[in-house]
């Protein structure tokens, strides 16, 4: 009778014949070798565009060749598989002088979260004037979109995510760092520089602050002129989708 | 907890101020998509790939094409203030052995 | 025997789902009355991927068909896999749940293919245990399928038809029969398909695969490659035709993720499959399918 034993060292002798950065010597062992890293390549392509779109189709596959080499898959669930991406790029020597590329696989990691968040519908305005019609309205605590993700850059990652999702033609831009929000209130994933002081009140609210914890928090001018300016951005980007008072 | 520099008043004016100005959020595009959104490629099947050739695949293709391995793509046309360009400066660096 | 007063079997054709075909497979102007869709494309908990599968779920069968599961390899199963296929299952209440008798990765690391597994007694047992573990979390009955092979294993001492009868039974699992696999590992390994196709025991099978491969003489060897980007060819199609028509319909799916042409041409190839049976059976209703 065939023993465990025997089929685990079979395992583990496949494993490392598939992960050798040569070809294998018989044809059949070629195609799980190539089957399994083209797979792992079509991934990352579909999971990073814009990076690819930054650094050329073909510097891209060399790129995730040799991530592939360095990372291999811990989950069998191949959407996670790009997530050391960001980690990589900074010390991957060729592209090091591209400073700001690890923020865009952050920025294309979190598009992809956000769009596969799950639905929920967010409050109209006057839902929203309905739930916090009180007294005791500052201390009300904001639930968001499960789509919203929030990226701080050093780096202006949401215009070259924009500038690198339509044509991507000469650009010159600022070196100013961005305040990155992403939601999708309905079908479509929103990326949008916001303000500082907005980024953070958002921040606080969706780690589960009060309204008045977060608007004071966050301020950076008179409170009530910026209290505006976060139901603003709320309302505009379709962010909360629940209020919970304290007195519930 | 302490004395809140907000009232529910300030509250209720700012959400004023927010309804008086606004206009609607943007809508999306039109036709089925419209419903359900625009659907990426699949990430996932049971096919097998590129077979006993190695095209895309192998260590090989990248050293006998070394000169090719610098980022070419926007990162050529992208200039960030104060910061560098991409690929065209030349790279002093290892190829793989 | 077969008797010329046997019911006409059913023909239900479905097509592996691509995200191209979605809007035009929606507007349902197709014979089909199944979906098939990957599971682990589905494992994210909403947006337009949920919303497009919701919208051909009220209108289809759906068939949640997942690939790395890897049902194969000695090791525990992921449990968080398992618990992401297990909601997508209960979300969808799929008429069909399958996996493969493959391994996709050993001990966490994984390798996004279906590669071979030693078929063996201590395989026998694990295998026949991680399917009795899916079974349970899920609360159903699967279907498990065939690979396409591309080596054989000096440690395999079991041929895989009579592998997979045996968990089968031992499991309560079916089968999912893909012909175009069997057909393509039996010239890579060198066995008899319609030997092969004899040996399942047909009770088992709840589903069937048809697809096209391409020859591969890149290495100097000639390799059968199922890359599903091809029509389904004429060899696997009579296969198909002289299973069924012994065995009766079973509901029926093409796949093609290579090249992927247009949803017609799928479409197409499930009439093929229709002919192939009609040839071999001549009491299939083909009025009913259209």
């Amino acid at each position: 009778m065939a023993d465990l034993a025997a089929n685990e060292a079979f395992h583990k002798a496949f494993e490392t014949a598939l992960r050798l950065p040569e070809p294998a010597h018989t044809a059949g062992m070629n195609v799980y070798r190539n089957n399994s890293r083209a797979a792992f390549l079509r991934v990352l392509e579909e999971t990073f565009p814009v990076v690819r779109k930054i650094v050329g189709e073909e510097f891209f596959r060399y790129l995730a060749h040799e991530f592939y080499q360095a990372y291999p898959a811990t989950s069998p669930w191949v959407r996670l598989y790009g997530g050391p991406m960001p980690d990589f790029l900074e010390s991957f020597e060729p592209v090091v002088h591209l400073k700001y590329l690890p923020d865009v696989a952050r920025l294309e990691l979190l598009w992809l979260e956000s769009y596969h968040a799950p639905e929920a519908a967010p409050l109209a305005l006057e839902d929203l004037q309905a739930s916090l019609a009180s007294e005791t309205a500052m201390a009300a605590k904001l639930r968001l979109h499960p789509s919203v993700r929030l990226l701080e850059s050093n780096h202006p990652a949401a215009t070259l995510w924009h500038h690198n999702r339509g044509e991507g033609g000469a650009i010159k831009i600022s070196s100013q760092g961005e305040h990155i929000l992403l939601v999708r209130p309905d079908i479509t994933v929103n990326v949008t520089a916001v303000p500082e002081a907005l980024f953070k009140a958002i921040a606080l609210i969706d780690e589960g602050r009060s309204l008045e914890a977060a608007v004071l928090t966050s301020a950076d001018k008179d409170p009530e002129q910026h209290l505006t300016d976060v139901f603003r951005l709320l309302f505009q980007h379709q962010l909360v989708v629940s209020v919970e008072k304290e007195d519930d | 907890m302490k004395k809140s520099a907000l009232t529910g008043a300030a509250v209720a004016a700012a959400l004023a101020a927010v309804a008086a100005v606004s206009t609607a959020p943007v809508a999306s595009a039109g036709g089925m998509e419209k419903c359900y959104g625009i659907a990426l490629a699949g990430e996932n099947d049971c096919a097998a790939g590129p077979g006993t050739s190695c095209e895309g695949t192998s260590t090989v293709d990248y050293q006998g094409n070394a000169w090719k391995l610098v980022p070419a793509g926007t990162c050529e046309s992208t200039e960030v203030e104060g910061g560098r360009t991409g690929s065209l400066e030349a790279l002093d660096r290892d190829l793989p052995a | 025997m077969m008797s010329t007063l046997k019911p006409a079997p059913a023909f239900e054709a479905g097509v592996g789902l691509k995200p191209q075909h979605y809007k035009e497979a929606l507007e349902g102007n197709h014979p089909l009355s199944f979906f098939e869709v990957h599971a682990e494309n589905f494992f994210g908990l909403g947006g337009p991927p949920h919303r497009w599968l919701t919208a051909f779920r009220e209108q289809y069968d759906l068939s949640i068909h997942g690939v790395c599961l890897s049902i194969g390899a000695p090791s525990d199963l992921d449990r968080d896999h398992l618990e992401r296929l297990k909601g997508l299952v209960d979300r969808y209440e799929p008429r069909l749940v399958s996996e493969h008798l493959a391994w996709t990765g050993d001990k966490g690391i994984f390798h996004n293919d279906l590669l071979p597994a030693p078929l063996n007694a201590a395989s026998f047992a694990y295998v026949c245990d991680h399917i009795d573990l899916v079974q349970e979390r899920l609360g159903r009955s699967i279907l498990i399928e065939n690979p396409s092979l591309y080596l054989a294993l000096k440690e395999s001492d079991i041929a895989e038809p009579e592998f997979l009868n045996a968990v089968a039974t031992k499991t309560g699992c079916g089968l999912l029969l893909d012909i175009n696999n069997v057909f393509v590992s039996a010239a890579n390994l060198g066995f008899n398909a319609h030997a092969y196709l004899n040996q399942i025991e047909s009770a088992h099978v709840g589903e069937i695969h048809l697809a096209g491969h391409v020859i591969d003489k890149a290495s100097g060897e000639t390799l059968l490659i199922d890359n599903h980007g091809a029509p389904i060819c004429d060899e696997v199609l009579n296969l198909y035709g002289a299973f069924v028509s012994h065995h009766g319909a079973r509901p029926t799916l093409v796949e093609w993720d290579t090249d992927v042409p247009e949803f017609s041409v799928l479409v197409s190839e499930t009439r093929r499959a229709l002919s192939a049976m009609s040839a071999a059976e001549p009491h299939v209703p083909e009025a009913v399918y259209g």
